[in-house]
């Protein structure tokens, strides 16, 4: 453990500020210690508190919870082994700065976009978070919290908690994240014992060890609101696409000597996206068998983990919820900063700080987290599948590498069309005709993949014409 | 043999460290399993967890930050 927080900071701070346009060099590749703590680290956060319970409000059974989280998270660790790590390993680029060579720098600020708001809305669902537990200090009633079905403020209490938290959270992020990452990577042994603690007292509580018959729900859950095998394999496996499908941990795995650091994901998969979600919805199993709580209201986090463990689990959670989405600010700050290079850093973060703060305030997000991170995939994801093509496939099928370079064009149309078609269908499917937002990331991706490829043949296989200059 | 005073220092500092990081660690998994078992209530489970909690965050940047 002894340099381990210093080469994670390393890697962390290397990847928001240095070779941002250039080949990471050799003397700064760094071994496989510092991507292990580091993932362990940033999966176990305030959210998992929230998709514990939320596996439960939507009657996922306990097949699912069992071993459709394990088969999803062993699918995810997959997809960022053999394929961002080896793309990261060969490239040794940023996920931008790659995206930049095939798509031109316009259509990479359109990406940063989608990615700064996003980043903004995942931060917004920590802030909610963090404020159930905060409001556990204050007198009963004083703070009206939210339940699962609540999309709006529940009062001025609740407004001026996630403010506060918000604030702090801006200020911090403003300073530069170097601070949080430490504290986060101190904390993250002592938060998964928090959720292990959560698990245990609840099984204690609920009198059995029978793991299987405690996650068999008691009740149906509410209509339109019911996860399967399927669906519970999919949302594991594509919680994180953004970062592995969709490339975005190109910018930190660059950084690693061997592919083999590739693994390390498995760190956060099986101790924060596996053991600490079903320790988390122990907490709520509780709350509906013993307490007679709807578990299409639920229970919010806060509440359930102070009953639980007391104030060291509402630290945690806090903790949890500070250490996740400070960087996360920080990140949408920084994308932010891209689209719009002459804002400095700090107006940035401040900018993207104000917006996490108003969708903070907002339950729906943290409410909705089951749908949000599958369409956060979906809109992400499809951008990784123009590198895949670009780096295993255009060789072979005669279409230029990293077209943009080559031609000098600020704006490549096919990748812009490659992207938003299938984004918009899969957007479509879900608003329209209720798919279930984790089953679109995979095929939104392939689609996205496969139409580069054939527009780029039928341009000519050769590099597009540039935008204007 | 190191006879470096300031790295004899260092080292025991990160050995106390060290111990009282498990020990603090310790404290936030044995009783709530104990209070799983039923051989310990919930009010002292939870204040040995806050006493672990405040333990840690003293021990962990003496133990894992010290190169």
């Amino acid at each position: 453990m002894t340099d381990l927080v210093h080469e994670v900071e390393d890697v962390e701070e290397s990847a928001g500020s240095e070779y941002e346009r250039r080949r990471v060099p050799e003397q700064a590749l760094r071994g496989p210690a510092a991507f292990w703590g580091m993932y362990a680290g940033e999966h176990t956060a305030g959210t998992e508190f929230m998709i514990g319970p939320l596996f439960v409000a939507w009657g996922a059974d306990a097949a699912s919870l069992i071993f459709g989280l394990l088969i999803g998270n062993l699918l995810a660790v997959l997809t960022w082994r053999y394929l961002t790590t080896v793309i990261a390993c060969s490239e040794r680029l940023t996920l931008y700065y790659k995206l930049e060579r095939i798509a031109g720098p316009w259509l990479v600020k359109l990406y940063n976009l989608a990615n700064g708001l996003l980043f903004c809305f995942l931060a917004g669902a920590m802030i909610t978070v963090s404020a159930t537990a905060v409001g556990q200090f204050f007198p009963p009633g004083t703070v009206t919290m939210p339940t699962f079905e609540s999309t709006m403020p529940t009062g001025p209490a609740w407004i001026i908690s996630c403010v506060a938290i918000g604030a702090v959270m801006t200020l911090v992020a403003m300073l530069g994240y170097g601070v949080v990452a430490r504290v986060g990577h101190y904390a993250a042994p002592w938060m998964f014992l928090i959720f292990l603690a959560c698990g245990l007292v609840t099984l204690g509580r609920l009198g059995s060890y029978d793991l299987w018959s405690l996650l068999t729900p008691t009740v149906e859950p509410a209509a339109g609101k019911k996860i399967s095998f399927l669906g519970v394999v999919c949302f594991s496996w594509f919680c994180n696409a953004a970062m592995h499908l969709g490339m975005s941990d190109l910018s930190v795995l660059r950084f690693a000597r061997k592919p083999a650091a590739g693994w390390a994901p498995a760190a956060g998969m099986f101790l924060g996206h596996y053991v600490a979600w079903i320790c988390a919805a122990l907490l709520l199993i509780y709350w509906v068998r013993e307490h007679g709580v709807d578990p299409a209201q639920g229970k919010d986090p806060g509440t359930m983990v102070n009953d639980a463990v007391g104030w060291a689990g509402l630290l945690c959670v806090v903790i949890a919820g500070w250490t996740t989405a400070n960087p996360t600010m920080y990140r949408a700050g920084l994308a932010f900063q891209g689209m719009i290079p002459a804002m400095p850093r700090k107006a940035a973060t401040l900018l993207a700080g104000a917006v996490c703060i108003a969708a903070g305030i907002f339950p729906a997000f943290a409410m909705n987290l089951l749908s949000f991170v599958g369409l956060y995939g979906t809109v992400l994801a499809p951008v990784g599948a123009i590198i895949i093509v670009d780096h295993f496939l255009a060789d072979a099928v005669g279409i230029p590498r990293d077209p943009a370079a080559k031609s000098g064009g600020n704006f490549n149309w096919i990748v812009l069309v490659s992207w938003l078609v299938p984004v918009a269908v899969a957007l479509w499917l879900y608003m329209e005709k209720d798919v279930f937002a984790s089953y679109l990331p995979l095929p939104a991706a392939i689609a996205c993949g496969l139409l580069y490829l054939v527009l780029s043949k039928v341009a000519g296989g050769t590099p597009q014409p540039a935008g204007a200059p | 043999m190191n006879h470096d005073p300031a790295s004899a220092e260092t080292s025991g500092l990160k050995a106390v460290a060290r111990f009282l990081g498990l020990a603090a660690l310790a404290g936030t998994i044995v009783p709530p399993a104990l209070t799983m078992t039923g051989l310990l209530a919930d009010g002292p489970m939870q204040t040995i967890m806050l006493a672990s909690a405040v333990a840690w965050f003293v021990a962990a940047p003496f133990w894992m930050d010290i190169d």
